[in-house]
């Protein structure tokens, strides 16, 4: 699996070069200011990588080298979830950092509204591969984009719901927060439910 | 001990099937799997590697049935299929770097001496290389972890003369251990008739034949003579025959013809040709 991972590093150092700067850039744009594309792009873009990595995957054909090399399917699938799981975590916890800082410089730090944020940045980020990687997984790459479309339009109409309660950048609604409680667990056991339905698909898939 | 024992193998896709294929590939020896495209190559390599499901039949690799925790016997495996599945972006160091993390037993030094025998670039990223260079990096990586059994696939296409020599000899070395043996598909005949020991002829996916190459060359034999001439031979004896205005060319059994005519000796690649337009 070490193997896996090293050829995955070396891959997003060349690939998602851009991907990352990039989400460095909102990063730093979310400092100041409090337009939401700031605050959940970069998390949006996290769950990209996996699939990015899976695309390029295809292309060199190595989905079928690595089927001839000594690893499991198990582990060919779990080396994605990994890496994303990882470039998830880590754009998460700046961006929760970043938040908490603004809101106390801003003086409008109310852990609730944090919370809500958190939850609703831990969403972002995750739901994108979970629903995703099972269908390239399942269909490759190029097939299983659709999922990805599919998965933008729901972001864009969630956010657009969102922002109807948004006021001055922060969700103000408190009621939202055992809600999105129970969405963020729901969440990271689809990521979990879509990691082993991911497994499921690759080991019946004749690359 | 046979390094590759495939009983009964079968396989459909929509308009294709591989019937029933069997053959003993044992230690030691190099056996050429011959065919046009399409033949059924690819799709046995992928079968034996378990990266297609067979519909029949039983593979064992090295002893081991290839259903039973195939990703450990695929350590004593070394795979080149028609395409290197390098990503674009990597070059040969970073490359050995990733296979010391997968192989058990990934020798680095083996891998820079092969580098160094075929001249691969260490620092140049796979996307900007030839296809023969392509290959020439993956003919080291399957043999730099003590592989047992080489899978290849193509794996001399797309070389120029003087490297698909250097690699034939690398792989006539490399059986000269009798735990080694390989499995070379091709359709370029010429290669495989200076390197193997058996020859598995493929056509439409099903086995013509599986003979070890002497035997198969002591056994057929071509002559040049007229049609009166042939007229005369028994039957059984001519296999092939083509026509000209100069004369006429047979592929023929040469324990069935007369001691007087003169047979030369046949090549793979015209008992290839003929078989399968035999079996048209």
């Amino acid at each position: 699996m070490k193997g896996l991972l090293i050829k995955d590093f070396y891959m997003i150092k060349k690939y998602c070069r851009l991907q990352l700067l990039f989400v460095a850039f909102i990063l730093a744009g979310s400092l100041v200011t409090t337009n939401v594309f700031f605050i959940f792009y970069p998390c949006l873009i996290s769950g990209i990588i996996p699939i990015t990595l899976l695309s390029y995957d295809e292309l060199s054909k190595w989905n079928e080298y690595s089927d001839a090399l000594p690893y499991k399917k198990s582990q060919l699938v779990s080396v994605k979830y990994i890496i994303g799981m990882l470039a998830q975590i880590l754009v998460f916890i700046i961006s929760g950092v970043i938040q908490a800082v603004k809101m106390n410089v801003d003086g409008i730090f109310v852990l609730n509204n944090f919370l809500v944020l958190m939850a609703t940045l831990l969403v972002i980020s995750f739901l994108m591969p979970s629903i995703t990687l099972p269908f390239m997984f399942k269909l490759g790459a190029i097939k299983g984009r659709i999922a990805y479309i599919v998965v933008i339009f729901v972001y864009f109409a969630g956010v657009g719901v969102f922002s109807a309660y948004l006021v001055d950048g922060y969700i103000q609604i408190i009621s939202f927060s055992s809600i999105l409680a129970i969405v963020c667990i729901a969440v990271i056991a689809l990521y979990a439910l879509s990691w082993r339905l991911s497994i499921a698909f690759y080991k019946k898939r004749e690359v | 001990m046979n390094a590759l024992e495939i009983k009964n193998l079968s396989k459909s896709f929509s308009g294709f099937k591989l019937d029933n294929l069997s053959l003993t590939l044992p230690s030691g020896c190099i056996m050429g799997l011959i065919g046009e495209n399409g033949a059924g190559k690819s799709t046995t390599i992928k079968l034996i590697l378990d990266m297609i499901h067979k519909d029949s039949g039983t593979i064992k690799i090295l002893g081991r049935d290839n259903q039973d925790n195939i990703y450990l016997t695929k350590e004593d495996i070394g795979v080149v299929m028609d395409e290197v599945g390098i990503p674009q972006c990597l070059n040969a160091k970073q490359v050995g770097k990733i296979m010391r993390y997968t192989f058990c037993n990934w020798n680095d030094e083996e891998y820079a001496s092969y580098l160094k025998k075929l001249s691969v670039p260490a620092d140049k990223p796979f996307k900007e290389f030839s296809r023969g260079m392509k290959m020439k990096l993956g003919i080291a990586i399957a043999m730099s972890h003590e592989s047992k059994l080489l899978l290849l696939d193509e794996a001399t296409s797309g070389l120029d003369p003087v490297v698909r020599d250097d690699v034939v000899e690398m792989l006539s070395e490399f059986t000269r251990d009798e735990n080694h043996s390989i499995l070379i598909s091709s359709h370029i005949v010429s290669d495989l008739e200076k390197l193997c020991d058996y020859v598995a002829f493929l056509h439409k996916g099903n086995l013509l034949l599986c003979e070890e190459k002497d035997r198969l060359l002591g056994e057929y034999g071509i002559i040049h003579c007229t049609a009166e001439q042939l007229s005369k031979l028994d039957s059984k004896a001519v296999k092939h025959k083509k026509e000209t205005p100069y004369g006429v060319e047979a592929i023929v059994l040469r324990k069935d013809v007369p001691c007087d005519i003169k047979i030369s000796p046949v090549s793979i690649e015209e008992l290839f040709i003929f078989m399968v337009k035999e079996a048209r």
